[in-house]
């Protein structure tokens, strides 16, 4: 065997080697923390559903999908419904936004939440649709009024960000329109 | 003890990251647009390039010259990876303001930088304090640009969450400076102002 093929197995064989440690060790990692990262998601998505619509109790939540629209409708103590929550994804400048709308019985939006890890937009730009000064301007509007204020309508897009905005607020009315076909008309 | 001491304040101003060995721009340049982000993002690096320095400078007597770099490589995403799922597992509330950043780690070459030229050539303690040197000089320097552009740009300053200041609606931000030509603008002025103070130094 001469020097050069002694060398290609020692490297092939060291490169191996490094190669099964880290994916063991990926593995292991991926095996304890699997279950904790998904009680994290639960808990950040009940968290949210809480923040959107306060009114509704956490355990009275009942799942329903229509139509690949997945709403959960929100009972307060007594049993009465007090409106749904829909989770809706929109296409922003960078990826996918995934935005969590809560919805008052009578159609009119209660509150949007969109977290850091549910959106890929600019930092500095489009991250700002995180902001509470931007999603609080959703609150008891309705989907004549979710438009931005250049297209007629009631929401202040971000300054340079007119993509991101308007991914968000096409996503929430096109929400409350099918809300108000889906759940609203049925009820 | 003084060579510890040397390889910790060598990072912070003599061969800083960013402003003389002008490494990591690429994650440099996305996210100084606000101080909050440039901070989270030198936090991130921070956690990763010590333990990388500190893992690299304990295997390099096993890792022959040749094969060193696809290695290096291994090891580094190996460790990014085990960071950002451990980060996501068990500190979900840290993750959520440093999760955006990690990924961007992997591309920051301040970390292959450092073990190439450092770590692979010396000890462990020496490699941990080039490891914390180089975390805050970057941390200063990035941090720095955060603030210039987020007050020009965007006329507020929020850092660790806190908004620490607001120029009011009055104030008319200039855009540019959030926007990836602004981050050139500090950066270049920044680079000029070492250089100059470096010749100035020479001739005196």
């Amino acid at each position: 065997m001469n020097e050069f093929t002694r060398k290609t197995i020692k490297f092939g064989l060291l490169l191996f080697g490094f190669c099964i440690v880290g994916a063991g060790l990926l593995s292991w990692v991926n095996t304890v923390t699997m279950k904790q990262i998904e009680i994290n998601r639960l808990a950040e998505e009940n968290r949210k559903r809480q923040q959107v619509l306060p009114l509704a109790l956490e355990e009275r939540f009942q799942e329903k999908i229509i139509d690949g629209n997945k709403y959960f409708l929100g009972y307060n103590g007594n049993g009465e419904y007090v409106g749904a929550v829909l989770n809706v994804e929109s296409r922003g400048y960078n990826g996918p936004i995934n935005i969590t709308i809560g919805i008052n019985p009578d159609g009119k939006v209660n509150g949007i939440a969109i977290s850091k890890l549910d959106q890929g937009e600019t930092p500095g730009l489009g991250l700002k649709i995180t902001t509470r000064k931007f999603q609080e301007q959703f609150s008891g509007k309705d989907e004549t009024e979710l438009r931005l204020k250049k297209d007629d309508g009631k929401i202040d897009a971000i300054t340079a960000a007119t993509i991101s905005s308007q991914a968000v607020v096409r996503a929430v009315r096109d929400g409350i329109v099918s809300y108000k076909k889906q759940i609203m008309e049925k009820i | 003890m003084k060579e510890f001491w040397n390889a910790f304040t060598n990072g912070i101003w003599k061969e800083n990251p960013l402003l003389v060995i002008i490494l990591g721009l690429c994650p440099t340049l996305a996210v100084s647009g606000s101080a909050n982000d440039a901070f989270g993002m030198s936090l991130a690096l921070a956690f990763v390039l010590i333990f990388s320095n500190i893992f690299i400078s304990f295997i390099r007597k096993w890792v022959p010259n040749d094969l060193r770099i696809p290695l290096f490589i291994i090891v580094i995403s190996t460790f990014v990876t085990i960071i950002d799922y451990s980060m996501n597992a068990f500190q979900p509330e840290l993750y959520k303001n440093l999760g955006v950043f990690v990924p961007l780690i992997v591309v920051n070459c301040i970390i292959l930088g450092r073990a190439e030229a450092y770590a692979y050539k010396n000890t462990v303690m020496n490699s941990l304090a080039d490891g914390l040197g180089m975390s805050i000089g970057y941390m200063l320097v990035i941090t720095f640009i955060g603030i210039v552009r987020e007050i020009s740009g965007n006329g507020t300053l929020t850092l660790l969450n806190h908004q620490l200041l607001y120029l009011g609606d009055s104030y008319r931000p200039a855009l540019i400076m959030i926007m990836p030509p602004g981050a050139f603008l500090v950066m270049g002025s920044l680079f000029a102002f070492k250089k100059w103070l470096n010749a100035r130094k020479e001739r005196s």
